[in-house]
């Protein structure tokens, strides 16, 4: 009988606790992430254990699932599953149809991010920081035949839209994931990558 | 409306409108106009809400989960024989409050020899999410010891068609467990993640023929055999500038004996013993090499009145496999070691797998079995499998 008492205790303790340690820590409904982090967490961590999901297999609403689940096996943190998630759910819309009209005094928005800056943030956990690829599919840019030898035109629209390399089970997606990113910081991540590699 | 408001209403207009043609904005002069366009934001705000409903309701439904089928051609003393044959349907539900609550289940389907369809529960668990560093689930869960079982079994994952020898049913790889087990991951500076699992549960039991202990059985027992519980759990860091993920485990407890003869069940179970685990396991990756390997040990203690002695369960698998730049081939290479107390198993598998989708995968591979002791009992096989993971 002491025993059980001692048991009902233990349990009524620990229950307390997690009590207490769940409201000073509860997570925020909807999800929110950084999807540049999430861009480098989902390719850091993935292929520890699988081949890379491309974001497009799934929808939004799927993907809060499935990260809710890899979270659990994985044993990612919170701010990590979120961070991926928002990347994820970021990178797997597909291209706007929607063409802005050319107004005759209109001027295209300035951009506020170097090109480097933008590598940083938003291309480096996929094309890695010596521009080689880090994952399967990423081309390498320092070679001299390689995807940086097709014109600016070309890689200015595959850079907006995304695009699919043969042979990878995965798609670059629109902007790299990043939707914040506009046409001038486009252009002068692809000046970077010209100069840099 | 003052002709600057005018203005600042067209420029905001837009930048807004997406379903407006250039015609229409160029032409939008008026009150009118403006009024039209402003209705039309409107209804497109409207339809942007509802589209988003779907993306984070309170209450979400979800399944994934992975399946596969195979073919065999198997080589033996006895001449060879072939068969085709479907592997595991495993489909995961998952039913999740917020990202407070998740309730999952893996149940597995699978065909026997007789053609008779089997179902499993290989784990149903409801978690509970207490912050960004822990969540508790409780249920029958994979065993969080070592990392084969618990990460790498599915077949869409395993790069292989078979498992390493000793992490199958029966194995030294503890399969899984019923109780509560504390999991997550927290940063160590800046460059080291780090994981974590804690259980406590029902634990294993031994398979008994006689006297002879025949087999480690950890199904995930819905009773605890022996009245006491089972506790251990698994550290892992995992180095991202490295590619490298480490893991070791360990865990306590006893297990009961039941008779190969009769199924497990609290009236079969008797005679406790001790017992312990111990486990290590890697994955590194480079490019397009991905190497990871593991060691697993159980040891079942001797019978307290001395008529049945002691029995360690060890197996260890190194795995290498290379994915080809700019392809959706891969090779694989693996050499695994079972020694239990019968017997030491060697099992080497070579294969090529053609990954038409990230979670499509057609392997083929060629293996070989050998036994230390029943010599006679090894066999080379051929297997081809079709998995897909979901």
């Amino acid at each position: 009988m002491k025993n059980l008492k001692k048991k009902t205790y233990a349990l009524m303790a620990t229950a307390g606790l997690l009590l207490v340690s769940s409201q000073a820590f509860a997570g925020d409904w909807p999800p929110t992430g950084d999807a540049a982090k999430g861009a480098k967490a989902w390719a850091d961590n993935c292929v520890r254990c699988h081949n890379l999901r491309d974001s497009k297999e799934l929808r939004d609403d799927q993907w809060v699932g499935t990260m809710l689940h890899m979270r659990m096996r994985a044993g990612l943190t919170g701010q990590d599953t979120r961070d991926i998630l928002s990347f994820l759910q970021a990178s797997n819309t597909r291209p706007s149809t929607f063409v802005r009209p050319t107004l005759s005094n209109a001027k295209e928005a300035p951009s506020s991010l170097s090109g480097a800056d933008v590598y940083a943030s938003t291309c480096i956990a996929c094309h890695g920081a010596d521009g080689k690829g880090t994952v399967p599919g990423a081309p390498d840019f320092t070679d001299k035949n390689g995807r940086l030898s097709k014109t600016d035109e070309h890689l200015l629209k595959s850079l907006s839209n995304g695009m699919q390399s043969p042979g990878s089970p995965m798609a670059m997606p629109a902007k790299g994931g990043n939707s914040s990113l506009n046409n001038a910081d486009l252009k002068n991540v692809l000046e970077y990558l010209r100069k840099t590699f | 409306m003052s002709i600057s408001k005018h203005a600042l209403v067209k420029t905001a207009l837009s930048l807004a409108i997406a379903s407006a043609t250039p015609s229409q904005l160029l032409a939008a002069t008026s009150d009118q106009e403006i009024e039209a366009l402003w209705q039309t934001v409107e209804q497109l705000e409207q339809k942007v809400a509802e589209a988003e409903e779907w993306k984070s309701p309170n209450t979400l439904i979800h399944m994934a989960g992975y399946a596969d089928v195979n073919y065999t051609n198997v080589d033996t003393a006895d001449g060879t024989k072939s068969s085709f044959s479907t592997g595991a349907f495993a489909p995961i539900f998952h039913y999740q409050y917020q990202d407070k609550v998740m309730l999952e289940t893996e149940i597995a389907f699978t065909i026997n020899e007789a053609g008779e369809t089997e179902v499993e529960i290989e784990y149903f668990t409801i978690d509970y999410f207490m912050n960004d560093n822990a969540a508790i689930a409780m249920g029958k869960f994979l065993s969080p010891l070592g990392q084969f079982r618990q990460n790498f079994h599915p077949s869409w994952i395993n790069k292989l068609p078979s498992a390493p020898i000793g992490f199958g049913h029966g194995g030294a790889a503890p399969i899984a467990d019923v109780g509560i087990q504390v999991r997550g991951g927290f940063k160590i500076g800046g460059s080291i993640n780090a994981n974590y699992a804690a259980y406590t549960g029902n634990g294993v039991a031994a398979e008994m023929n006689g006297n002879e202990l025949e087999e480690a059985h950890s199904p995930g027992f819905n009773i605890d055999g022996d009245n006491g519980k089972n506790y251990g759990g698994r550290f892992g860091l995992f180095i991202p500038n490295a590619k490298l993920d480490v893991g070791v485990s360990w865990a306590t407890g006893k297990a009961a004996e039941f008779e190969e003869a009769s199924p497990a069940s609290n009236s079969s179970f008797e005679n406790k013993r001790n017992w312990d685990f111990i486990g290590a396991d890697f994955v590194w990756h480079l490019g397009g090499l991905d190497v990871r390997g593991e060691y697993v040990k159980q040891s079942y203690g001797a019978r307290a009145d001395g008529t049945s002695g002691a029995a360690d369960f060890d197996a260890t698998y190194l795995q290498a496999a290379y994915r080809f730049p700019s392809s959706k081939w891969e090779a694989v290479l693996r050499s695994s070691t079972y020694n239990n107390p019968e017997d030491t198993l060697d099992r080497t598998t070579a294969g090529v797998n053609y990954i038409f989708a990230s979670n499509i995968i057609g392997k083929v591979a060629y293996e070989t079995n050998d036994r230390k002791i029943n010599k006679s009992m090894a066999e080379d096989k051929v297997l081809v499998q079709m998995a897909y993971g979901f």
